[in-house]
């Protein structure tokens, strides 16, 4: 009863865990910090069930933290190895059982149980069957090497990484957190800016001070790596309930996310909250005017009306107002403050922007007009005039709550004259 | 008196029981759809082969096998299927796609058999399952970047899944036994286990609305 009683009260505070998700127009700049959770797979796992796996925690979790989009992605690690093992094991099981049929095994393998067989049978296919899940994959070898190129090739510097591992993806993990915080191999993220959450950990312990792991009492796979691998394995830590769905109690959505959702989510908000970013180094400061904030917007000033391309079909462009040109690259001495075009404002990003994030995450200016004509132009990373961005201008600019929340955080406004001119920007450390 | 009292007794009870093994026989003689198609599914039992005409027309609104199955007409989504293949279908790594819709027949009479009371989740379960069926015909004959084109295709078709269809099925696994029936032989799974090798990397979630992702809305499709 009080067991019963416990896990209804989880299940009832996993309901009410509530994910973080905002609409993206409203998120703040990757240039005022990032999150970036990478979701490590178990052994025999598909790209396809890693990729719904990581969906599912996405929904879960919600699409942001402490207001920033987190990027998620998938790192797909092989099964180097089960492929010659388990085709092995199949001939001999053929040759024991031949009435049964390759499907009917891989489904049984794969955890579902099959009304052909009874249970009997079942557990001596999966006995023959146990080796290979409890194999360990080379976490250090040319496979981690590989994954860690494809790591770095999505994270930016600076920004705060998770690694949700699941089963042997935990082994990955663990070893990617070295090799990172080490810099081992030429590329370096600090220790405290990484975390690691292991589902179904079959590790004796992750690494990190922000890490956690979320282990089931009945989950067959990490028990059976615990008697015939090592007692070390770390202990279960969660009692989940029983589930047809996979009654190995060791798959990532059916049982995990089904059952232990809040755990998972709570386990991410504080790793992702505990985790600290570090210093942008395409943060130069900019001397003159406006010396307490280190800018990355730039942008241009456009009056005319609201559609793609507008600067191209726009028939005049009013330069009757201050636009700044402040940009993350190289500098442009002293910054400037005085009428130009759109194309010009163009030009000279192009010019002195030497990648997106140092580019600008935003750009924009407003021009209030007594009939509030959306005069307004977005333009980032290239990417003129998104709906997306003039929404959140407007949904920015509406809100005089927006409007001082932002400021709070990591915006500064001014105003002058007959507009207002919000500049996109991130507070340095000292301001 | 007590006595033709507890025989009345005693014979109503041996009546329920015999009622309840015959109801039992009953179900088991004719089972619900929902049953029928994992007995279809699981190969226990075949639909009439190819060429006989069906004798019942296809029933004109939608029909959920997990409730009564209809007694005048064909559920519309099992009308109009491929014949079972049967062992003539696991021959070679291609297997046999009769209708040419790329799909092989045995996969899309299982997707089709056991959800088709959603048209969400077959089409997005056809969508992985196509996609697996690609990695099958593959193996490990293209070289790693040629694999791995293939990747963003994999992760919308996972994405597409999991943004539409109930979270009741993504918990059932199906789009598992997709890919279980997909690689239903040694040989096809070790074509699978390849390219699935050489797919090893990291890839963006895509968060892209859910239409976008899907290639259609499944919010449009009424169930």
């Amino acid at each position: 009863m009080k067991a019963c009683i416990v896990f209804a009260l989880a299940w009832v505070w996993s309901c009410m865990v509530s994910a973080e998700t905002i609409n993206p127009i409203d998120r703040k700049l990757d240039v005022c910090g990032r999150y970036e959770v990478f979701h490590i797979n178990g052994i025999d796992t598909s790209l396809s069930a890693a990729a719904l796996n990581l969906d599912r925690l996405a929904l879960a979790y919600g699409n942001a933290h402490d207001g920033h989009l987190i990027h998620y992605f998938v790192a797909h690690n092989r099964s180097a190895g089960f492929l010659g093992d388990i085709q092995q094991t199949w001939l001999q099981i053929l040759r024991d059982f031949p009435s049964l049929s390759w499907e009917i095994v891989l489904a049984v393998i794969k955890g579902f149980d099959r009304p052909e067989m009874t249970p009997a049978v079942i557990a001596e296919i999966r006995a023959r069957f146990d080796r290979l899940n409890f194999m360990v994959p080379d976490a250090s070898g040319p496979d981690l090497l590989y994954m860690q190129n494809q790591v770095q090739a999505y994270h930016q510097t600076g920004a705060k990484v998770l690694f949700v591992a699941h089963s042997q993806g935990t082994l990955f993990a663990n070893t990617l957190y070295d090799v990172l915080a080490a810099g081992s191999r030429g590329y370096t993220v600090p220790a405290a800016s990484m975390g690691i959450v292991s589902v179904a950990n079959v590790t004796t312990g992750v690494r990190g001070a922000a890490s956690s792991y979320v282990t089931n009492r009945k989950d067959l796979f990490v028990n059976g790596l615990r008697v015939f691998v090592s007692p070390e394995i770390s202990p279960w830590n969660v009692d989940l309930p029983f589930t047809l769905n996979d009654p190995a109690g060791h798959n990532f959505v059916a049982v995990y996310l089904a059952f232990a959702r809040g755990t998972i989510v709570a386990s991410m908000q504080r790793a992702l909250s505990q985790v600290a970013g570090t210093p942008n180094p395409m943060n130069p400061p900019i001397s003159g005017r406006l010396t307490d904030y280190r800018l990355y917007g730039w942008g241009g000033y456009l009056d005319c009306s609201i559609g793609p391309n507008r600067h191209q079909s726009c028939p005049a462009i009013d330069t009757g107002f201050d636009m700044p040109l402040v940009r993350g690259g190289t500098a442009v001495t002293p910054p400037e403050w005085r009428p130009g075009s759109f194309d010009e404002t163009v030009a000279l990003a192009n010019a002195h922007a030497d990648s997106c994030l140092g580019y600008a995450e935003l750009a924009w200016q407003y021009h209030r007009t007594p009939s509030f004509t959306p005069n307004i132009y977005g333009y980032r990373c290239g990417i003129d005039g998104s709906s997306s961005e003039l929404s959140w201008i407007f949904s920015v600019l509406r809100s005089a709550d927006s409007l001082e929340r932002l400021t709070n955080s990591s915006f500064s406004t001014t105003t002058g004259g007959t507009g207002v001119t919000i500049r996109g920007m991130c507070r340095t450390p000292s301001a | 008196m007590d006595n033709r009292k507890s025989n009345v007794r005693w014979s109503l009870a041996a009546l329920a029981v015999v009622v309840v093994i015959l109801a039992v026989l009953l179900v088991m003689e004719r089972p619900p759809p929902a049953i029928a198609s994992v007995k279809s599914a699981l190969g226990l039992q075949r639909d009439a082969p190819a060429g006989v005409p069906r004798e019942r027309p296809i029933c004109t609104s939608p029909v959920n096998p997990n409730v009564a199955a209809p007694t005048n007409c064909i559920p519309q989504h099992l009308a109009n299927l491929p014949p079972d293949p049967g062992p003539a279908g696991m021959l070679t790594i291609e297997g046999i796609d009769a209708d040419k819709d790329g799909v092989r027949d045995d996969v899309q009479r299982f997707i089709a058999e056991t959800y088709g009371d959603s048209q969400r989740a077959v089409l997005a379960l056809t969508g992985l399952a196509k996609l697996a069926l690609k990695e099958v015909e593959l193996g490990d004959s293209v070289s790693k970047e040629q694999a791995q084109t293939l990747a963003p295709e994999i992760m919308k078709a996972a994405v597409c899944f999991s943004r539409s269809v109930s979270e009741e099925l993504i918990n059932r696994r199906a789009s598992e036994l997709v890919q279980i029936k997909v690689t239903n032989t040694p040989e096809r799974y070790e074509r699978l286990q390849k390219f699935e090798n050489l797919l090893a990397g990291v890839y963006p979630l895509n968060t892209a609305p859910t239409p976008e992702v899907c290639g259609y809305d499944p919010a449009l499709l009424p169930n």
